[in-house]
């Protein structure tokens, strides 16, 4: 095992953490909004270091290249997704959760 | 904002074009017998891209500035999200705020409205006027300043000058209030100055 499978293993693992920790946000949060935090910021986390993790293993640029535009489609596609969620959810007049 | 200058317009056109040519290497992973179609389909997709998104000032150094703190930003905001899931306590207390941009319409504030979900403990829920409502997972944390600071690097990435612009809407300095009460209602319009 190199150092290179190393690291990669390491941002494979932590990686695969955080959307351990996003699932566990999505089902211990309270409510609609709080929810939304949990997938998108741990998620997009998550994926951004296995992406990084498999580019450590990648055989040319190009395979790199794409792991890469895979991660910001993502991104863009998330951070849209959860903004238009939010936007529903206020305009239902949804509250948001408080102690 | 167009682009009037037409060695900005040419300079959009070859940006794109090297663009498209990279996502189509990407695709292709580098086959060179690909580049027959390929050709063609870059020039297509380039065309088509001008037309559908006219070319707006933008800057590469703002650009550079921008990713190491949004990467930074991106980091620490998982980090802050995952604790907060996993610790015992639940250490949250949403709310709801409205900052009042200084962004003018556009490119910059979809940007900006797009971001501010990534970052830690914020997350946009919905563009009104000149104001955006942001979900605040903790609302103790100071926010004002991550907004405002925020805000400043999308106008470096669109060549804004928010003090112009700030000026020309009359606006004040930035501001974030609680905006949406217990039963969900909106405050009545929150004033403008």
């Amino acid at each position: 095992m190199t150092i290179l499978d190393l690291v990669s293993a390491v941002l494979l693992l932590v990686g695969g953490g955080f959307f351990l920790a996003g699932t566990v946000g999505l089902l211990r949060f309270p409510d609609v909004y709080t929810r939304l935090h949990a997938l998108t910021k741990a998620d997009n986390l998550g994926l951004g270091l296995v992406v990084a993790g498999l580019c450590m293993q990648a055989e040319s640029w190009a395979v790199i290249g794409k792991l890469v535009l895979i991660w910001l489609l993502v991104l863009i596609a998330s951070s849209f997704a959860c903004h238009l969620v939010a936007r529903a959810a206020l305009h239902r007049r949804i509250p948001p959760w408080s102690r | 904002m167009r682009l009037t200058d037409p060695s900005l317009r040419v300079r959009a056109l070859l940006l794109r074009l090297a663009l498209f040519a990279l996502l189509w290497w990407v695709l292709t992973e580098g086959r060179p017998d690909a580049w027959l179609i390929g050709g063609l389909v870059v020039f297509a997709a380039s065309g088509l891209s001008l037309i559908l998104s006219r070319p707006t000032p933008w800057s590469a150094i703002g650009l550079a500035r921008f990713l190491p703190f949004f990467l930074l930003r991106s980091w620490r905001g998982g980090l802050d999200v995952a604790w907060r899931a996993c610790w015992p306590s639940l250490p949250i207390a949403p709310v709801i705020m409205s900052y009042r941009l200084r962004l003018p319409p556009g490119r910059a504030r979809v940007f900006m409205t797009a971001v501010v979900s990534l970052l830690p403990g914020t997350l946009s829920a919905e563009l009104a006027r000149n104001r955006l409502h942001i979900h605040v997972l903790d609302g103790r944390a100071p926010i004002l300043n991550d907004l405002a600071d925020l805000e400043t690097r999308v106008a470096a990435i669109f060549r804004i000058d928010l003090a112009a612009a700030q000026r020309s809407n009359d606006l004040v300095s930035p501001d974030a209030v609680p905006c949406v009460d217990r039963s969900g209602r909106m405050r009545s319009r929150v004033q403008r100055s």
